[in-house]
């Protein structure tokens, strides 16, 4: 019984995933998909952190390793996701707003070369375009 | 063998950010497993994770204003 469990869960997991660039969920209440939306937000913004700290690579000397990214670029997209975090965290109303806000003043100092974090950024604003449209 | 019902797209949540492991013996732990699982109930029980991604950020903060 454990590995049919195990055997739905991940054949659910596999369609899911593959249907997921639909992004329709027809069995959530207007509530529970407000709530994905919002976690996808948050995923989509650690994982712009994450591509940045791999990207900026070994600190030596407060300065990301040669020949890869500026570091004020890495310190300011990292702090730039944890000011969204907080303010998603802290904010039960208008976090919306107030995240796009700062996310967007973030893009416009940083205008994106770096294929990987570019698209780490287009897909901070791909959830950002799903909540805005839920 | 018991029907769990977990809502569409929630499920890619939760595996995001649960390990799978986690995610059965939590169905298992559930009173009556085969009860429908809720969309409230998952964001309630695994949610995603802030504050370790925040730290590991002030982790990588703090290299730079170590020495400044």
């Amino acid at each position: 019984m454990r590995r049919s469990v195990l055997f739905s869960v991940l054949a659910c997991s596999f369609l899911m995933n593959a249907a997921c660039t639909h992004t329709t969920y027809p069995n959530l209440t207007a509530t529970g998909l407000a709530d994905l939306r919002r976690d996808q937000i948050v995923i989509r913004i650690n994982e712009f952190q994450a591509t940045v700290i791999e990207a900026c690579g070994q600190v030596m000397a407060s300065q990301c390793a040669p020949n890869t990214i500026p570091t004020a670029l890495a310190v300011d997209g990292v702090q730039a996701a944890i000011s969204a975090r907080n303010v998603m965290k802290a904010q039960e109303l208008g976090w919306f707003a107030a995240l796009q806000q700062g996310w967007t003043e973030f893009k416009a100092r940083y205008p994106q070369t770096n294929p990987v974090i570019q698209a780490a950024e287009s897909a901070v604003d791909a959830a950002l375009a799903a909540y805005s449209t839920n | 063998m018991p029907k769990i019902s977990i809502p569409p797209g929630v499920l890619v949540s939760i595996l995001q950010n649960v390990a799978l492991p986690e995610l059965i013996a939590w169905i298992k732990s559930r009173q009556n497993p085969s009860d429908p699982i809720t969309d409230d109930e998952i964001h309630t029980k695994f949610g995603v994770d802030v504050d370790s991604f925040n730290a590991a950020g002030l982790a990588f903060l703090a290299q730079f204003t170590a020495t400044s």
